[in-house]
Formats: C-alpha cells, sequence, structure tokens
C-alpha cells in the first residue's frame, strides 16, 4: 500500500544521460519542447523584447522564476535602439536575434556602465544616459568589482577581488552596467548638491527617516502592479521608464582572432587592458551574466545568472563530468572548456596543480622578477561547477532554446539559477546591514546559486544574497588604497553581524543590496 | 462542468467507492465543505464564489499555491537569520531551531529552554521594544503552524529512524469518525505503522480514540449516538512518537494546532479576496503590509500571508492580468508536496549495493502513505500541477535494513547535512492547496482596511453541548504551559438537528457583550428567523477557549441553548443569528437540519 515516490518522480531522472567528459551531456530527445511557462500567471518565455516587470504571487515557484529570468535575458540581448539607449531596437527582428558576428550593442549594453555613472561630477552624470556608447568597449576589470576589493572577511567570506584565467591563457574581464531607473534614482536624489554616486549623497539619502515607512536609500521597483516608487525623502516619484532598477554584471573572455568560435558567443569588439597596462584589441565573447532586478513583488530583488554552455564541467564530487543541457538540434558540437582542460597534467600546472577553483594566491608583480610562490595571470585555471543547474532550470533552457533561431548565438547560454523573494517587503527608511533576505529562495541552505565566472571560488559557501545582504552605503573611513602585487586597489570594509555601527556615529546604512555603491564611489 | 457534491481531500477512497459508509461519507463532507464555503463568503460575495453555484468551464486549470512546510514564525521570531526584518533578541541558531521545532525546547546554556515571548504587536511590523506575551498558536504541537505537523521517532541511541508527516485536516476525520469509528482506528494503525519494523509497530485500540469526560467516561457524540472522537488523542498529540512496546504513544494523523483548519483556510481566503488597500502604495505587491490590512491570518507565517496575498492578486488582477473570481478547487485541501529528491544523498557510512541495494535511491527514504504524488483534476482530466500526498514517511526502507539493521535517517544527507531533525526535511518541501480562478465580468472594489475590533454579541461557532462540556474541562499541553481548553480543538461541523421535534442542546460562542440577546435559526435562505425551529437561550457564561482556526485563546461568551426543529422542516444548513440592540449577527451554516 505504500506508494514509494520514486515510482512517480524519479523515472524523470532516468531520462539523465550520463556522459563522460569532453562535450555536455544531452536530456533524452523529444518530440516537441514542452512550455513549463504555461501556467496561468506565469511570466511566457516569447522571442520579443518584453521586459516582466513584477512578481506576482503566481511567480513565486522555481519554475516560474526561471521563466521570468529568460524573458529578462532576451530583453536584454535584445538589439538596442541606437537612437534610445536602454530601449530595445523596434525594427529588430526576432529573426536576428543573435546573430552571429553582431557586434551592435544589446539592450544591456547601451545601459550606462556604473564607472560612467560613479566617476563624473553630478551635473554631467545627469546628462550622461544619452552620451553615445563607445563602439568598442573598454575593459580593465579583471574580477567583477574592478579595483575594488570588499573585505568580507568579518562575515567568513573570502575570495573577491580575484581574477580568473580561460585555457588560453587570457584573464576574464568585466564590466557592470545600470538602467536607467536605477540611473535615474542615483542622479536625482540630489542633497546639498550631491547625488548618489557620493559618499554625501548616499550618507545623505539613507538617514532620511522617510514617510508611511517608505523613503530612505530604496532603489525603484518601477509602477507595475499599481506599486509606486518613493523618494529618499519619501515623496512619490517615477524613475526612468518606470521597470525598476536593474544591475548587470557581465563577464568576457577574448575570442580565437580566426573568428572560429564567434558562433557560439554574444560578441562585443573591446579594447581590454592587461594588468601590465597592456592594451589589446580584440573579439570578447560573453561567458557570463548576471540580471537582478527590482520589481514590485520582489523587493529584494530577482537574482538571475546565465552562463555560455562551453565554460565548464560539473564538479561532480571531484570526478567532473560534462553538464547536463536540454536537446537543442541547432546546437553543435562543444569545441571544450573554455575553463578547463579535460587533459591538466598536475605535475606540468605548476600553479594550480589541476585542481578545480583553486584560489590564485598574490598575482605575480608586472614587470619585475616573479616572486615566491606568485601567480601569473596568464596560467590557465580549472574551473568547475559546484552545484549543477537544476531539472526547473533546465526545462526553460530547453525551451527557451527551441524559440532561438537556429544560427543564433544566445542556442549556446543557459540559466544557472534565480534567487527570489518569497517575503518581499520593502526595505524601511534608515536600515542598515544586515538587511533581512525577504526569504530568498532558494536560500543557501537549499542551495548555492553561483556563477562560475562570477562567483568562481564562492561556490561552496554563499549565495548572491548571502553577501549582498551586507552591502552599504560607501564610506570614505571604509575605503583604503593598499598596494597588491604591484598595483594599488581600492580595499572596502563590509561591515559583518554584531558590529557596532553606531558607536562611531556612522551607520552603516544599507545601499539596497547592490555593491555598487560602496564599490564604485570615489568622491 | 457542475459540480453536485465535494470530493474527499485528494479525492482519497478510505471506503470503496460503491460502498454505503463512501456514501454517506461523500454527503457529510459536502455537506461540511459547502458550509464552510457559505462562511467564508465575504462581501462582495461575487468574487469568491461556490463551486457548487456555478459551471465550471472545462478548460478551467487550477493554480497551486504553496508555501515551505517549517514554521516561518518559528524563524522569524528566534531564529539568528530571520527571513524578513525586524531581527529577533533570541538569534538560535540552526540547529537550535531544529529542536525548537522538533519537540518544543532548545538547549541554551545547559538549559532546557521553551518557546520565549515575542511581540504583541506585528503590524506594520514585530516590535520587539513593544509588549511580549506568550508564544503561540498553544497545545501540544501548536508551533506547528504551516498546515503541517510532524512526529518524530527516535532509538535508543536518540537517533532519528521515523518523521511522519502530515497535512491532513482535522475535520475530515472528525467526519470520517462519525461514519465508521472502526475505519479510523484501523487507518490510524496503518498508517502510523506504514513500513515500520515489527518493533516499532503499535496497536491502536478504539478506546485510545475516544472523548472521555471527567469521570473517564465516553462522551456520546448526539450526531451518531456513538462514542466521540478525541482529535487530541493518544495517538495524534504532541511531536514524539515513542516506540517503545506498551509504552507507546505519539504519533501525527491529522492536524492539531488550532489555526490548521480547513474551515479557517476557506475563511482566510474568501476574506483575502477583499481588495484592501494599505497604506504606503504597495498596493497588494507587499505581503506582510497586505495581511495587515485584511487582518486574515497570522503575520510572519510561510502560509497565511502567502495564501492571502495570491488570492487577492488573482481577484485583483495582478495574478492572471485580468480580474478573476476565485475559490479552493476540487477536491478542497491541503496538500504536501513532495520534496526535490536531489536534496537527498547517502551518507559516507552507505555503500551502494553493501548497506543498501544497488538499485536503491536516497529519495526512497521517502514515502507516501495516504495521498497521491499525482492526481487527475476531473475538470481537465489533466493531472494537478502539484501532488496530492497527505501524509508521508521519512524512514529508512525495510529492504535496506534487511542489509544494515543499524541504518538510521542519520546516516542519510539531506542537503549534504545528516538527517537529524524532523525539521530540516520540513524546510524541504512545501504544503499547497489549490485555487481554481473562474472569469470575471467585473472589476472588484476597493476595501478599507480591516477593523480589527470585534463585534459584541457576534456568533462565533456553534457545538453540541454534550461535547463543549466535556472539552471545556480538558486542559491540553503545551511547553509554555499556556492554558487552554480542548474545545479550541472542536471544528465547525454543523451539529445535525433532528427535525422531529425533539430539544436539542447546542452551545453557542459569541463575542462578549452586556446587552441583552436573542438567538434564532435562520431561514434556508439566510433571511430572518424560521418560526418553525424553537430556540431557548437558557444561560450566558463566560469562556475561554480558541475558536477553531484562531491562533489564540480568548474570553468569548458561551451561549447553552434548546433548539427544536419542527417535523416536516426540511434537511439543510441553516444560518443563526443572534439579535442584540436591535442588529442581527449572523454565522452561516451553523446548524444542519436532518429531516431524516
Amino acid at each position: 500500500m505504500i506508494e514509494m515516490y520514486r515510482r512517480t518522480l524519479v523515472a524523470s531522472l532516468a531520462a539523465v544521460l550520463s556522459l563522460g567528459l569532453g562535450g555536455p551531456a544531452v536530456l533524452a530527445q523529444t518530440a516537441s519542447v514542452t512550455n513549463p511557462c504555461s501556467a496561468i500567471g506565469v511570466t511566457q518565455v516569447q522571442l520579443k523584447p518584453v521586459l516582466p516587470a513584477y512578481f506576482s504571487t503566481a511567480m513565486k515557484n522555481q519554475t516560474a522564476a526561471d521563466c521570468f529570468a529568460w524573458q529578462e535575458f532576451i530583453y536584454a540581448n535584445w538589439k538596442a535602439d541606437p537612437n534610445n539607449p536602454g530601449l530595445p531596437d523596434p525594427n529588430a527582428q526576432p529573426s536576428s536575434f543573435g546573430t552571429p558576428n553582431d557586434t551592435a550593442a544589446t539592450v544591456w549594453e547601451s545601459f550606462l556602465s556604473a564607472t560612467q555613472v560613479f566617476s563624473q561630477p553630478a551635473a554631467r552624470a545627469r546628462t550622461a544616459w544619452m552620451a553615445k556608447r563607445p563602439v568598442v568597449k573598454m575593459l580593465t576589470k579583471l574580477s567583477k568589482l574592478g579595483d575594488a576589493v570588499l573585505n568580507l572577511a568579518s562575515i567568513g567570506q573570502a575570495g573577491d577581488g580575484k581574477w580568473i584565467t580561460d585555457q588560453r591563457g587570457v584573464p576574464a574581464f568585466y564590466e557592470i552596467r545600470l538602467n536607467l531607473d536605477e540611473y535615474a534614482y542615483i542622479t536625482t536624489n540630489v542633497f546639498n548638491g550631491s547625488d548618489l554616486a557620493t559618499f554625501a549623497g548616499q550618507r545623505a539619502c539613507a538617514s532620511q527617516p522617510g514617510k508611511n515607512g517608505r523613503g530612505g536609500f530604496n532603489l525603484p521597483a518601477g509602477n507595475a502592479s499599481g506599486n509606486t516608487d518613493v523618494d529618499c525623502l519619501g515623496n512619490v516619484a517615477t524613475y526612468g521608464q518606470g521597470v525598476g532598477a536593474i544591475e548587470i554584471k557581465a563577464a568576457w573572455v577574448a575570442l580565437p582572432a580566426d573568428g572560429s568560435l564567434n558562433y557560439r558567443y554574444k560578441t562585443s569588439l573591446a579594447q581590454y587592458t592587461l594588468p601590465g597596462g597592456e592594451t589589446v584589441q580584440a573579439t570578447m565573447g560573453l561567458v557570463g551574466l548576471h540580471i537582478i532586478h527590482k520589481v514590485p513583488g520582489a523587493n529584494q530583488f530577482i537574482w538571475a545568472t546565465f552562463e555560455q554552455i562551453d565554460n565548464d564541467p560539473d564538479d561532480n564530487n571531484g570526478n567532473p563530468v560534462a553538464p547536463t543541457l536540454p536537446a537543442n538540434p541547432n546546437r553543435k558540437a562543444s569545441p571544450g572548456y573554455t575553463f578547463f582542460n579535460t587533459s591538466c597534467n598536475p605535475q606540468t600546472d605548476t600553479y594550480y596543480h589541476c585542481v578545480p577553483n583553486t584560489l590564485p594566491g598574490d598575482a605575480c608583480p608586472i614587470g619585475k622578477p616573479p616572486t615566491p610562490g606568485c601567480f601569473p595571470y596568464s596560467a590557465p585555471m580549472q574551473i568547475t561547477r559546484i552545484t549543477p543547474v537544476d531539472s526547473q532550470a533546465n526545462s526553460v533552457n530547453g525551451y527557451a532554446w527551441s524559440l532561438q533561431p537556429a544560427d543564433s548565438v544566445f542556442n549556446y547560454y543557459r540559466l544557472i539559477d534565480v534567487q527570489w523573494p518569497n517575503s518581499s517587503s520593502p526595505v524601511p527608511p534608515k536600515s542598515t546591514v544586515p538587511l533581512s533576505t525577504g526569504d530568498i529562495t532558494p536560500s543557501s541552505a537549499n542551495r548555492i546559486v553561483a556563477n562560475t565566472t562570477l562567483e568562481t571560488y564562492m561556490q561552496t559557501k554563499n549565495s548572491c544574497m548571502d553577501c549582498h545582504q551586507y552591502a552599504s552605503i560607501a564610506q570614505p573611513s571604509r575605503q583604503s588604497l593598499v598596494l597588491r602585487a604591484g598595483r594599488y586597489v581600492r580595499r572596502v570594509l563590509i561591515m559583518g553581524p554584531n558590529k557596532a555601527p553606531a558607536a562611531t556615529g556612522n551607520p552603516a546604512y544599507a545601499s539596497d543590496y547592490s555593491f555598487v555603491f560602496p564599490a564604485e564611489t570615489r568622491q | 462542468m457542475q459540480l453536485t457534491s465535494f470530493g474527499l481531500p485528494a479525492f482519497i477512497e478510505d471506503f470503496p467507492p460503491t460502498s454505503l459508509d463512501y456514501a454517506n461519507l461523500s454527503n457529510r463532507w459536502t455537506i461540511d465543505v459547502n458550509g464552510w464555503i457559505q462562511q467564508a463568503t465575504p462581501d462582495p460575495a461575487y468574487f469568491f464564489y461556490n463551486p457548487l453555484d456555478v459551471d465550471i468551464p472545462r478548460d478551467t486549470a487550477a493554480a497551486l499555491v504553496s508555501w515551505v512546510a517549517f514554521s516561518g514564525r518559528i524563524d522569524q521570531f528566534y531564529s539568528s537569520t530571520p527571513p524578513v526584518s525586524p531581527p529577533n533578541p533570541y538569534r538560535l541558531t540552526q540547529d537550535q531551531i531544529y529542536q525548537l521545532a522538533d519537540t518544543g525546547y532548545y538547549i541554551a546554556a545547559g538549559q532546557n529552554t521553551t518557546f520565549q515571548d515575542i511581540p504583541s504587536q506585528l503590524c506594520p511590523q514585530a516590535t520587539w521594544s513593544g509588549t511580549l506575551k506568550t508564544f503561540g498558536p498553544y497545545g501540544p504541537r501548536g508551533w506547528m503552524d504551516e498546515y503541517c505537523e510532524w512526529t518524530t521517532v527516535r532509538n535508543g541511541d536518540s537517533k532519528l529512524v521515523r518523521v511522519d508527516f502530515a497535512c491532513e485536516n482535522p475535520e475530515y476525520w472528525n467526519t470520517l469518525w462519525k461514519v465508521s469509528p472502526e475505519k479510523v482506528r484501523s487507518l490510524y494503525e496503518f498508517t502510523l505503522n506504514a513500513g515500520a519494523p515489527a518493533a516499532n509497530q503499535i496497536k491502536v485500540a478504539l478506546d485510545d480514540l475516544v472523548l472521555k469526560d471527567a469521570n473517564g467516561n465516553p462522551v456520546i457524540d448526539p450526531d451518531t449516538g456513538q462514542n466521540a472522537y478525541n482529535p487530541l488523542n493518544k495517538w495524534n498529540s504532541g511531536p514524539i512518537a515513542m516506540r517503545d512496546g506498551a509504552n507507546s504513544y505519539g504519533g501525527v494523523m491529522h492536524l492539531t494546532s488550532t489555526p490548521n483548519t480547513l474551515q479557517t483556510e476557506l475563511g482566510l481566503a474568501g476574506a483575502a479576496t477583499v481588495q484592501y488597500q494599505p497604506p504606503g502604495g504597495t498596493g497588494n505587491n507587499d505581503a506582510q503590509a497586505l495581511i495587515c490590512c485584511g487582518n486574515y491570518g497570522q503575520e510572519y507565517r510561510h502560509s497565511d500571508p502567502t495564501i492571502g496575498q495570491t488570492v487577492n492578486q488573482v481577484v485583483g488582477g495582478q495574478y492572471a492580468g485580468v480580474p478573476l473570481r476565485a475559490c479552493l478547487a476540487n477536491p478542497v485541501g491541503l496538500y504536501i508536496q513532495v520534496p526535490d529528491p536531489t536534496s537527498f544523498a547517502f551518507g559516507s557510512s552507505i555503500t551502494v549495493g553493501i548497506d543498501v541495494p544497488a538499485d536503491a535511491k536516497p529519495i526512497d527514504i521517502y514515502q507516501v502513505v495516504r495521498g497521491s504524488a499525482v492526481v487527475v483534476d476531473p475538470v481537465t482530466g489533466q493531472p494537478f500541477g502539484g501532488n496530492m500526498v497527505l501524509h508521508a514517511v521519512v524512514q529508512i526502507p525495510a529492504s535496506w535494513l534487511a542489509m544494515n539493521p543499524n541504518l538510521t535517517l542519520a546516516d542519510m544527507l539531506i542537503n549534504s547535512q545528516p538527517i537529524q531533525w524532523g525539521g530540516q526535511i520540513a524546510n524541504q518541501f512545501k504544503i499547497g492547496l489549490y485555487a481554481r480562478p473562474l472569469s470575471a465580468n467585473q472589476n472588484p472594489p476597493p476595501a478599507p482596511c480591516s477593523s480589527t475590533t470585534p463585534t459584541p454579541g457576534a456568533p462565533l461557532q456553534c457545538v453540541w453541548a454534550a461535547l463543549w462540556n466535556a472539552m471545556s474541562v480538558i486542559n491540553e499541553p503545551c511547553p509554555t504551559g499556556a492554558q487552554m481548553p480542548l474545545t479550541s480543538n472542536s471544528t465547525f461541523i454543523a451539529p445535525w438537528l433532528p427535525a422531529n421535534g425533539s430539544s436539542q442542546q447546542l452551545v453557542l460562542t459569541c463575542n462578549p457583550t452586556t446587552e441583552p440577546l436573542t438567538v434564532q435559526i435562520q431561514l434556508a435562505d439566510g433571511s430572518g428567523p424560521d418560526p418553525s425551529i424553537a430556540v431557548t437561550l437558557n444561560s450566558a457564561t463566560a469562556t475561554f477557549y480558541a475558536v477553531p482556526g484562531n491562533s489564540y485563546p480568548g474570553n468569548y461568551t458561551a451561549l447553552a441553548i434548546t433548539v427544536t426543529v419542527a417535523s416536516g422542516t426540511a434537511s439543510g444548513l441553516r444560518g443563526i443569528q443572534i439579535t442584540s440592540s436591535g442588529a442581527a449577527m449572523s454565522l452561516p451554516a451553523a446548524v444542519y437540519i436532518n429531516a431524516g
């Protein structure tokens, strides 16, 4: 009489083919791809530049959150309107979505870089949005927060500020971009001439008492679903397009100069700067993409992360295996991993000994003889995915791929995971870190959500929210320049739990989960 | 599709579907659910429909609403990492949280400590600097307030060997008992023994389940003329199940925490259809602001705020893009959702093929005992988009124990941690209900926030006097020592009054009032008093109990009434009304007239 659970559900696992190294495992081919996003109220994944703008209760399950994320990905990677930065080109056809070698800016690439927002005087920043974007990207960040090293030791975390290097011996490069809503919030909340790109502006905003429990440092969620945004003072306000704040973090690698891999990468022309100052022009391929989006019903943001499928194998408890990918008849065979060498020899890999996800020590100094035990930026790394992509994300991946043009580069990108708040609530004015997680789901007790190109070394420790709940406004006293391996980095102290910031007279006001503020603020 | 009766939870067949007992149970259950929907129907009524009254199009799918089975309030009020702000002063570790959830106690500084006080004020958010109060719900496992309760069995080494999870509503078991006490007994015995080693098997006696009065004598249920059911009996009480031969006790067959009732679940759904306008400009996007405005449940639960917000968005149009009407889908119930199998793994002490069969899977320790993972929705002809498990057991399968009898759940991992607590498992799965939205031809009107001030004299619950009197003198055990009588675990099942001119003794509870009252039974259409039914108010006494569905007991008035239904009165549910100071206040479907 006992109905064993495996009778009904484990059968689906049996459909997974377990393959060895060298190429992705493929789920059993099915005649047609089932739409996992068909339930009532769930965001439909469609090849149209539609941005989901609120997170209803219908979305509060993992599959629905995954559908939301994929639709965001399509919107963000739609060709940008050359005349309206941050908006999709209304003339771009679905058939051109992801056309290989198309290096025109996508919607997210036409967002403003965090550096542009934070490095200019307030008055100039207010007009920066409409400035023409350069055709060639300038990439200088070797870690996702650039020259800022967040000191998270107080909350038991480490590894930020380190780099990763691909199998071709070139480090990955990173960029951060903000959408119009977040840009508008930063540049129009001004206190005594200081906007929110400054220490003073952030402090003034975060210390506001607000009205009716709203205000303070609270990025906009947009005006969908009957929501109203407020400014730092708590007054009703509208920012940008009214779709909510979006932050993008992207990871790029230099592709082979012969263009042989361009068909499977979102490409961009860029000039990247190596640690020694050498600049190189190259066609870059997108390998990792974070999209975080604040919307009504998700005040703690939707944290979606994507990767190019060739990045790395699943770790499989130290026995790496090819990741399991849903079937996609348009996908060509893998050329090998970008961040993993299946023939790695521990004898010849003198730096990492082929041990996956090894945190590099100090980088070798540039232009000087190497110091003992240093790690050159050019040494390829072995990277593996600790938490495999789950079945829900894979079901949405398979469906989203079925919508792509046959030659679209986005046939080679997959959703890794999404964190979403099960109990969303606005951050109250004057909030200090740590902020609540909003019952973020999945919690790290369930599984770690991590991008192997952006959180390579945190895959066993932290999901997005574990760190981001400690994101605080920038304070000059918590920044210092330190010399590291021959180059200066800005060390940014992040307050951990059980600290007593109030005693210093400088409360650790929260920056609404965004590390952009403590990392990018310089003035 | 026109519904003529309500299906039993998960369409379970505790009797053969062609049997008289099944027909009797189905008839009683339909009357029960119909009555609770009437009680749940708010103003405006249009947006909360009664499935017996509408035609449901064949392609109308049901939507799963689900929440984590582990208590959100325990996390919020005691954990060092509460889900939402504000933090609490207790800051318990995750292990202490699991101790507390599994036993009602945790070890702090070497001392056994129970639930400490929590804020009285929970809106707009918990105020720890204000007045504190005793944690509730009270009762032997009242803290398991997410429509999921569990009991743990440990071996002589205190290692976890079995966890039973149940989400079955108490009303179903009370109704089943009225049809067949022996069926209830046999199901208790079968379910609590399912898959258990011989040494841990129990024998359930019918007498174990009978409600006794203060003198230890069985109480007669006037509905049936047979012994009444004790919902907090030896085998369905508390968080611990001891399995030690004749000393065995404990288990979980159905929900016992006072807010864990199906009647309340329906009431919450009905109340949440009202389009409250919380202050702050967040619409219904903020579940906490919404529940504070609507007052339809307990703040900081995983369940109530989620259910309420979902229903509110279904009706408001945020869920599907257009306003809809809502009700729970047939079969109305609460359902365990099976956990993600990838969360489970073998521990390092297990070698597949030696300690467990070669084809063993970690998820084999999760076993569905009642209900089913897959149930077909008769409306659509397709499976529901979730599971309808009623009772699940997590234990080492017998075939594994045959290979290694020393295995316990501690040899298995859940998210890479040895399974030491039932709460670890409860954190991995969800409880769900199914709503079935129907199209609406109008937009729901906005409504002001609900008042928290009780209306003096408003009727609350109607119970047989015999049951009330017996239950009111029994105090429920509770780790905090908080007092609460067993009447808190009575039900909203309408007493069946014979239409034969005989006098029947009932207790009607109401909000306290100093004004004189009159009590009457309403006509079948819910209008004024039925002149063929005589009601005599015998006494009014103060009482303290949790109205079933409420999280805390309160002070109310118990009205002892005598009701006489004239012969020839038609069968059907009837409302009861109290008139005070010229105003009539009613409780729909309070009694059922049985013409025989």
